[in-house]
């Protein structure tokens, strides 16, 4: 007996078809544990970088670009780390992982690393950084929750995890007894920190948020996929005092000082907005699209974009102070972090996964790559 | 050439019928179920061509003549394809006539999949892939989807049902946790791949092709079930909707079949 040349076709085609399709869907699958499912989080002290990204966490020796330690000692692939590291005072690392779990570290000097604690009560990734607020961590959930532990232990603190209708994917902003939480279901929340019960929360405003509210003296603002960027009055429970908007969506954070605004968007466009009316001040057109919260120092205001550029402007007059591309081919998504007169931008690791921006003349070094 | 003229299309009518629904809870499995059968409305002649002529291919290897040449030239094989062929011209069937129309649905099938797993961005790396397939008419105030199905379901990650009456029983008390339930769309994937595995391939006479199908209607729903367990649910929705729909037309085509052979019997 034979078979039809169709059959034969068909057979020899359906393990390559199955291949291919198993290869598409594992390149499409989030859970692929080599590639990116989002950009580094990155954190700082006075000496060290905390950088979190794929299977780890490294902390980085900020003058000298070494490894100080890496947790977990082994990458493993069910697990993978992109929210920015907390630090608290006595130096414990909070991390939060797409594991769904918080764990608390205590690094020793001789670079070993120790679990003190961990959360596993959450439902589904941390996406957003933790944040230490006195003697409690709060940890923004992707299943919609706050959740906050206590320091000392990771044990809950607050009778519930405070909810919201959408995922969390910022770190909350906490100002004296508040907590501020923005949420992708396009609202901000105001939160009582020791009790975890709400104050007020906005309506509707228009689009998700995706990353910390900004507060400067009693205006909270947010930048929104509406493509707005909306100020709203803490002491009118987040009234929207007014609202600018954007050629893109805003991703990143506004920077605030001196009364002016600086944020970019998904169009590519730097602003300067001015707080008293919500008025632009000047707009540049950048190379790429601007995801990160722009850095901030007296000298200079620091975007970074998609293509690779860090671009720095004088912040009163927006003139152009100078723009450097440190690792060509690779996306700058990223907050941007200033140390001293040094400014540190992570790329998405292809050849140096740190660098070190000299914020006077741009110049840039390799400050870390991992070893494969 | 790939995203503007499948990836980005069906990316977009997918959000235009998520909006369509409300772009509330649930308004995203709606979507994913609507578009599966937009899809399958679509390709139905390709499917109907490529069912129509394996079905045509089992009833000749049924057929006596059919037989009678595999008997005869079963030690010459040149010879017997080409008396295969010549019954084939015969009858007026092209034996690759099944073929094309598969090779045309692969594309659709894969840029279907593609579409459901970015539309879903999980993970702000995704949702900023997205961005870049939106089409301006889209408001991006529908961004990120909202992904609760079905009062416990995050199509963004995999489905487990938490069964709560199970929680003091031994062994099986950790089904009743959340996050840790029966995969009951997983289960529907293997079952319902079964049933169109079956209902789609016709039966053969032919022993190595029969081996083949047997084979294939047991490990592919097998491993679609996998892709189903461990993938986002999303994923998981369009199998169960895309066989559901599969067996439908099967049985369609089957009935339409046996009418076919009655009538000329009839008469």
């Amino acid at each position: 007996m034979s078979i039809s040349p169709c059959q034969t076709k068909k057979i020899a085609l359906l393990p390559g078809l199955i291949l291919i399709l198993a290869i598409l869907l594992a390149g499409c699958s989030s859970g692929g544990a080599m590639t990116a499912s989002s950009w580094p989080g990155i954190s700082t002290d006075e000496t060290t970088v905390y950088i979190a990204f794929n299977q780890s966490v490294f902390a980085i020796d900020l003058n000298r670009g070494s490894e100080i330690w890496h947790y977990p000692e082994e990458p493993d692939r069910a697990k993978s780390f992109f929210a920015p590291p907390a630090i608290s005072n006595d130096g414990l690392v909070i991390i939060g992982g797409y594991d769904k779990a918080v764990n608390a570290l205590e690094p020793s000097i001789s670079g070993d690393v120790r679990v003190v604690w961990s959360f596993e009560g959450a439902g589904d990734r941390i996406v957003g950084a933790p944040v230490v607020a006195g003697d409690l961590v709060l940890v923004p959930s992707a299943d919609h929750k706050l959740y906050a532990l206590n320091l000392a232990n990771g044990r809950p603190a607050w009778a519930e995890p405070f909810v919201t209708q959408g995922a969390l994917w910022s770190a909350p902003l906490v100002e004296s007894d508040t907590v501020y939480l923005a949420s992708l279901d396009h609202r901000v929340y105001a939160i009582d920190l020791a009790t975890g019960t709400e104050l007020w929360s906005t309506d509707d405003l228009k689009g998700a948020i995706a990353d910390t509210p900004t507060l400067a003296d009693n205006l909270l603002l947010v930048g929104t996929f509406g493509e707005q960027l909306i100020a709203l009055n803490i002491d009118n429970k987040g009234k929207v005092e007014w609202t600018f908007n954007t050629e893109g969506w805003v991703w990143g954070s506004p920077a605030v000082v001196d009364g002016i605004a600086y944020f970019g968007d998904y169009a590519g466009i730097a602003y300067a907005v001015n707080l008293a009316h919500g008025r632009e001040s000047w707009r540049k057109q950048l190379d790429g699209s601007i995801i990160a919260t722009p850095a901030l120092s007296d000298e200079g205001v620091y975007f970074v974009t998609n293509e690779g550029t860090v671009h720095a402007f004088e912040p009163r007059s927006g003139n152009s102070l100078w723009s450097s591309n440190p690792n060509l081919n690779d996306m700058l998504l990223s907050d941007p972090v200033l140390a001293g007169e040094t400014l540190i931008v992570a790329t998405m690791g292809s050849e140096c996964l740190i660098s070190a921006v000299d914020t006077n003349s741009g110049a840039v070094r390799c400050l870390f790559q991992p070893e494969e | 050439m790939w995203n503007t003229f499948i990836l980005d299309p069906m990316i977009n009518a997918l959000l235009w019928i998520y909006q369509l629904f409300g772009a509330g809870p649930n308004a995203f499995g709606f979507a994913i179920i609507i578009f599966t059968a937009l899809v399958r409305v679509l390709t139905l002649p390709l499917t109907y061509k490529q069912m129509h002529s394996s079905m045509m291919m089992a009833e000749i290897q049924k057929s006596k003549k059919w037989k009678n040449i595999q008997e005869k030239y079963k030690d010459n094989k040149q010879k017997l394809q080409e008396e295969q062929m010549k019954l084939y011209k015969e009858l007026g069937i092209n034996p690759l006539g099944g073929c094309f129309p598969l090779l045309i649905q692969f594309p659709v099938i894969i840029g279907l999949y593609q579409a459901i797993i970015r539309t879903m961005a999980a993970s702000p790396f995704q949702l900023l892939d997205l961005s870049k397939h939106i089409y301006s008419a889209i408001p991006s105030s529908l961004i990120p989807l909202n992904s609760q199905f079905m009062g416990y379901m995050n199509l963004g990650q995999p489905e487990r049902l938490a069964l709560p009456f199970l929680a003091g029983v031994p062994i099986l008390s950790a089904l009743a946790e959340p996050g840790k339930g029966l995969p009951m769309l997983a289960i529907l994937v293997v079952i319902t791949s079964f049933l169109q595995t079956k209902l789609t391939t016709p039966p053969t006479s032919d022993s190595q092709g029969a081996a083949m199908s047997q084979m294939m209607s047991l490990y592919m729903p097998l491993f679609i079930g996998y892709l189903a367990y461990s993938f986002a649910s999303g994923l998981a929705l369009y199998f169960v909707a895309s066989n559901l729909l599969g067996i439908i037309q099967g049985v369609v085509m089957r009935r339409m079949r046996q009418n076919a052979e009655m009538k000329p019997a009839k008469s």
